[in-house]
Parts: structure tokens; C-alpha cells; sequence
């Protein structure tokens, strides 16, 4: 096809989709390399799938445009886009042999027989479907079927592949497999592939970028490790990692050093912390949250590296996984707090603990839940390093 | 799948109950499995004695039929009412003219309740609900309401004594695209969007995708289309005049005359006229039972 190369990207640019008054996507603008491996993660109803439908075709965009490779597809028939789906429950046609399913892209593309049985065998071998041909979809597996939707993809060898939460009706275990094999599909083909899906270990593990959705909108694009260690926004952060994010919301303050007033207590901020929070107190002050991962929390006063308390609650309960543990723990400061221990974890349910957070990995939001960063606010910084490096301590 | 009720072992019971048990417990369902039993043969009964009743009249003459003490069945059977048929009345000619119009009818409905049904399951086009309000609205209609002004619009198109005033309005019972959509609305809707990912047009995704899937759903559309005009009777008699272009329901229904009756005769015709459903039913039978089962349980 014209324009169109195996390594074409895909970029959106402001595209919204309505349907009636009710806003699907609004205004996205995304660029996917070519090659790129981008997961689109978001929740229920973010809009994710919606966007997948409108790069292929199926749904028309409202406003903006949407471009493959150098081509402007936004108008153009599903069929010219060159673009290739995997839906979520496969979408096999129930009528027709694996073979038969494979072939028919090529079949309504008029191909002439040898040509669809040669890049059938071939498509099949890429998915170790061989022996599987002459099956109707009916007789296959959850991972077989999803396979054979895979390979009906393949054997188009399109510009772009859009995955629309391939994974999510299969177990655990094939879950885990079939992620393997899509990396390995993707690193051997080297393809432009989107991938949209809700289960954010999905998102950490085949992306090669994420963009993080909701309410139609991006509301963060960067690698895995990016959106984790720097989530841009208090939704980022609860939605991406499990378990969540530990958020703690409350009031600014600097008199005496300063500190988030949560549940009637307050919480002296030290590191780079402090220094976002000096910022949101120069634009105003107002509310806050702090969120902390669950590994950013330790128990104080306990082992040889003791630290002091910042906090000091109530363990609620334990939950055990295997290698780790976590302590969920009711503090004054009105919310729980997970905190992630080796397991076994060493404390009981009912047991007062101390909890001492790693500072410089605590992260500071806005009132509107935007992510308020030291880095980029250097009057804060700068106020910050005059600050005692100590801050205030445990309440 | 589990079966219940009186003719399963209660829940509760024992696995390896004592016979005492079990016999206890079948003395005390007796009452009720009586009942079933006498309702069942009592139903069965209806069903097959006016068949039966039919089949014998049509093995006997005139005298027989009326002797009495009623004779159940004579014996040799009397082949004169199928002769009689056969060579005083056109019965070959009416016989054709109801498989020609049943089968046109059949064939063109289940296009166009497959087609119809298909464009307001899944197309979205301007007007789509209130036109499948409007034309399921036509189904409260009866048919006597519109005989007259029907049978006038065929007069003034000149179309009255021929097939197509016999096959024309039957076409616009609009109950099968009822049926078609609502089936076809089941379809998992990423089907047809794989099949335009896979670069089909719509009548594409129509020819190799939903019309294989909808068969079950044709089938008891094709059989309900097949009985209905088969035993279609009033319209057939409003709009034929000739013998010629009579189906059979009505070339039956003329064997009785105005003062006499030859009831071995309408008997032997109602017979024949049975025989080729009967033979399509016991052909088919696997696929009728399948289809009217279809959806019935989850697979």
C-alpha cells in the first residue's frame, strides 16, 4: 500500500468521539512510533477500546485526525487502513476451520488459492497452530483460540497491529504464557503494535510505552517504569501498581516546618517532598495528598537500620503472598496504609507499629490530583535544601 | 443437565438408600405419576384420534363411512376415493400450485427476513427504530381488516387468479424479520467487525458471515413459513376464481358441494395433502428438532 511501510506509527491528534452528549474520547493527541510496542491502560469506560475502534476504522472520529504512517486515515474504509485487530473474546468466525479463519482476509482479498495456504502455513507456524488446522474454533482452547485470532492478524501483514484486551478471557496462568508469547511476536516481527487493556501487569510487562487513560483522556504517556516511579497524577498512581498506591490527603502547611494536617494529625514532609510541598504553599497552599508505594513504607524501630517513626497505627490485618507480605495498618491519619514486608512479616494483626517512609520516594499532588514535582519547581527546590534536612517528626 | 420433578429421585435421598426407602418413596409418588401418565395419554390421545379418524375415512366408501355399527377400519381398503380424485378433480394441478407458492413464498421470505433482519440488527441508518416500529405495528393488523382492500388492489392491478396474487402478500408478514433481527441482534457484534477488519463490505459480512451463523434461526423460520402457506386457506380462496390456479386447501374445501358431502373423498384429499409435509418432516426431522432447540440451553 502506498505511504504505508512495516514500521509506520500511528498518531492522533486531537481526536475526540462523541456519542450524543456523552464524551468517549476528548481530544487525544498520541503518537506511536513506528515499531513501538504502546499499551493503552485504563479502567472500565475510559475510552481505551474506543480509540483502538477509531485508529481501525470502525468508528468514526467527531474531531481530529488520525494519521498511519504518512497517510491520513481518518476518513478512510476500514479496509485501506492497513491495519489489523484482535479483539477481546477472539471474534472467530464459528462456521469455518482454523484454516478457513486464518485465510479469509485473504480470501475477500481475492488472493488466489496457493497464496492464501502459503501465508496460512506460515502464519500458523508462527502461532504453533499447525497441527491444529482443520479444527473449528469450538474444539480449541481459550490460548488456542486466541492464537488463532492472532494469526488472522498476522497473515495480513499489516502496518499496525491494535490488540483490544486480547488476555483478559483467559486464566492466570495462560494469561502469563500468552503475554510471553506477544512479546516474543512483537520483538520478532517488529510491528507497530497498540495494545489496549485494563490489567495494568499487562501494561508493566509488554509495553514498550503506556499511556495511562481516563474519562477519554491521556493522562500520562511514558515508559512503564516512568508512569510507576512518576505518576503524574493521583488516578496514575492508585491505578498503576498493586497494591496500590498509598495516598494520604490533607491540608498544606509550612509554619513550623513543613507538613500535611490529615485526620486531625499532622505529618512532618522531609526530602524532596518538603520541597513540593513549599511549592503548592507559594501557589496558595490548599490541599494536598502524599502517596507512598507500599515498599516505600517500613516498620520503625525494628532490626539493626532503625529508623524513626513517622507515624504510628494499628495493624488491621496481614496479607501473605509467598515472598512478601503486606501489613495493612489503621493510623491517625484517617487512612490505611499498606506496607510491603519480607515475608514472614514479623508482626500480628492488633500489634502497634511505627511506620517510617522513604521521603525521597514520596510523592506530592495538587488539590486537582496533579502531580506536583520538586524537579520542575526550582524556587521550591531551592527553598527546600535551606530547610532542615530532618523536617518535623513522628506524630 | 439435571432433570427434576416426579420423575427423578427426590434430592435428599440417601445414595445408597434401602430398598424399604425406595419402595416407600415410590408408593408414596404413585398418586402423582398416575395423573401424569392419564393426562399425557389423554393428550396423546386427542392428537392422533382425529388423524387416525382422517386415515380410515379415506380407506372407505360412502357406505362404509356412514354403516352402522361403525366399522374402525375396512378390510380390503378402498382405493376408490384416491381414484376419484385423482381423475374427476385437477387434484395434481392444485398440488403443484401449492408447492409452487409455498416454496416461492419460503424461499423469498427467508431472504427477506434474513436481509431485513440483518439491516435492523446491525446497520445504523436514520429512521431504523421507528421503522421497526411501524412495520411490527402491522402485525396487530388482522388479516380480515385488510382482505377486502387487498383483494380490491390486486383486482386493480389485474393480478387476481394468478401466483402472483397468491404470492405477493404473503410477503409482507413481517413476523420472520421480527424473528431475524432479534436472532441476529444475539450475534456477538465483534463478529462483524472482524469481518470488516478482514476487509468485507456489508453484504460480504451478510453472505459469509451472518447468514451461516443464522441457519438454526432460518431453519424454524423456513418451517414455520413452509406450514403456514401450505395451510393457507382464506387468502388463497378470496383471490383465486379458476380451478386452475385453486391450492389445495381450497380444492379440498370445494369437494364439499352445497347439498352432499363426500367425506371418504375430502378425507382421502386431506390425506394426500399431508403426505408431502409429513415426508419433508421425517426427512428433516434432526435439523427441525435442533433448530427449535437452538439457544435453548447454554453451550
Amino acid at each position: 500500500m502506498k505511504g504505508v511501510t512495516a514500521l509506520d506509527g500511528v498518531r492522533l491528534e486531537g481526536v475526540t468521539k462523541r456519542y450524543g452528549a456523552i464524551v468517549a474520547v476528548a481530544g487525544v493527541d498520541l503518537a506511536v512510533e513506528g515499531g513501538e510496542f504502546l499499551v493503552v491502560l485504563g479502567p472500565s469506560g475510559c475510552g481505551k477500546s474506543t480509540v483502538l475502534k477509531l485508529i481501525a476504522g470502525l468508528e468514526d472520529v467527531t474531531d481530529g485526525d488520525i494519521w498511519v504512517g504518512d497517510r491520513r486515515v481518518t476518513f478512510a474504509p476500514v479496509k485501506e487502513r492497513n491495519v489489523a485487530m484482535v479483539f477481546q473474546n477472539y471474534a472467530l468466525y464459528p462456521h469455518m476451520s482454523v484454516r478457513q479463519n486464518i485465510g479469509f482476509p485473504l480470501r475477500m482479498a481475492r488472493q488466489s488459492k496457493a497464496e492464501i495456504a502459503r501465508r496460512v502455513a506460515r502464519a500458523a507456524s508462527v502461532v504453533r497452530l499447525d497441527g491444529l488446522l482443520e479444527r473449528r474454533p469450538a474444539e480449541l482452547s481459550g490460548g488456542q483460540r486466541q492464537r488463532v485470532a492472532v494469526a488472522r492478524a498476522l497473515v495480513r501483514e499489516p502496518a499496525v497491529f491494535l490488540f483490544d484486551e486480547p488476555l483478559s478471557n483467559l486464566d492466570a496462568a495462560l494469561r502469563g504464557e500468552m503475554r510471553d508469547e506477544l512479546r516474543e511476536l512483537h520483538r520478532r516481527l517488529g510491528t507497530t503494535m497498540v495494545y489496549v487493556t485494563h490489567d495494568q501487569v499487562e501494561a508493566m510487562t509488554m509495553g514498550t510505552r503506556v499511556a495511562v487513560m481516563r474519562d477519554g483522556r491521556v493522562q500520562q504517556l511514558g515508559t512503564p517504569q516512568a508512569v510507576y516511579d512518576r505518576p503524574a497524577s493521583t488516578f496514575v498512581a492508585g491505578f498503576v501498581g498493586y497494591p496500590p498506591m498509598n495516598l494520604v490527603g490533607g491540608e498544606a502547611a509550612t509554619e513550623g516546618g513543613p507538613a500535611v494536617v490529615c485526620g486531625g494529625e499532622r505529618l512532618g514532609v522531609r526530602g524532596p517532598a518538603a520541597a513540593a510541598l513549599r511549592s503548592v504553599a507559594a501557589r496558595g497552599g490548599g490541599r494536598v495528598t502524599l502517596g507512598a508505594r507500599p515498599e516505600d513504607l517500613q516498620l520503625a524501630g525494628a532490626g539493626s537500620g532503625a529508623v524513626a517513626a513517622d507515624v504510628v497505627g494499628t495493624v488491621f490485618s496481614i496479607e501473605t503472598l509467598g515472598a512478601d507480605a503486606f501489613a495493612v495498618v489503621d493510623t491517625p491519619l484517617g487512612q490505611r496504609l499498606r506496607v510491603r514486608l519480607p515475608a514472614p512479616p514479623g508482626v500480628g494483626a492488633g500489634e502497634r507499629v511505627g511506620l517510617a517512609l522513604r521521603w525521597d520516594r514520596v510523592h506530592v499532588f495538587d488539590a486537582d490530583g496533579a502531580r506536583v514535582d520538586p524537579a520542575l519547581e526550582p524556587a521550591a527546590a531551592e527553598a527546600a535544601a535551606k530547610v532542615e534536612a530532618g523536617g518535623g517528626p513522628a506524630t | 443437565m439435571a432433570r427434576s420433578g416426579l420423575l427423578t429421585r427426590a434430592p435428599d435421598a440417601p445414595a445408597g438408600g434401602g430398598r424399604v426407602a425406595r419402595r416407600d418413596r415410590r408408593r408414596a409418588r404413585w398418586p402423582a405419576l398416575a395423573l401424569v401418565y392419564a393426562v399425557l395419554t389423554v393428550s396423546c390421545l386427542a392428537a392422533v384420534i382425529p388423524f387416525m379418524y382422517v386415515v380410515a375415512a379415506a380407506f372407505k366408501d360412502s357406505a362404509a363411512l356412514f354403516s352402522y355399527p361403525p366399522e374402525l377400519v375396512t378390510w380390503p381398503p378402498y382405493l376408490g376415493n384416491f381414484t376419484a380424485l385423482v381423475t374427476e378433480h385437477p387434484f395434481g394441478r392444485w398440488l403443484l400450485n401449492t408447492v409452487v407458492v409455498t416454496l416461492t413464498i419460503t424461499v423469498a421470505k427467508l431472504l427477506i427476513d434474513s436481509l431485513a433482519g440483518y439491516a435492523f440488527a446491525k446497520l445504523d441508518f436514520p429512521g431504523r427504530e421507528p421503522l421497526f416500529v411501524a412495520l411490527i405495528a402491522t402485525l396487530m393488523v388482522p388479516f380480515a381488516a385488510i382482505m377486502m382492500p387487498l383483494l380490491q388492489m390486486m383486482q386493480g392491478a389485474g393480478l387476481v387468479d394468478t401466483y402472483w396474487a397468491l404470492i405477493l402478500p404473503p410477503l409482507a408478514n413481517p413476523i420472520g424479520i421480527f424473528l431475524m433481527r432479534q436472532f441476529i441482534e444475539g450475534l456477538p457484534g465483534d463478529l462483524d467487525n472482524a469481518a470488516r477488519m478482514d476487509g468485507c463490505s456489508e453484504l460480504a459480512i451478510f453472505r459469509h458471515v451472518v447468514l451461516p451463523l443464522t441457519k438454526p434461526a432460518l431453519t424454524v423460520l423456513a418451517v414455520l413459513h413452509l406450514l403456514n402457506q401450505w395451510n393457507s386457506f382464506l387468502w388463497p380462496l378470496v383471490v383465486t376464481r379458476s380451478q386452475d390456479m385453486q391450492v389445495l386447501t381450497v380444492g379440498i374445501a370445494s369437494l364439499k358441494g352445497l347439498l352432499r358431502a363426500d367425506w371418504g373423498l375430502i378425507a382421502a384429499g386431506a390425506l394426500l395433502s399431508m403426505v408431502p409435509l409429513v415426508v419433508l418432516f421425517v426427512l428433516f426431522q434432526r435439523y427441525f428438532v435442533a433448530a427449535s432447540l437452538f439457544g435453548a440451553v447454554k453451550e
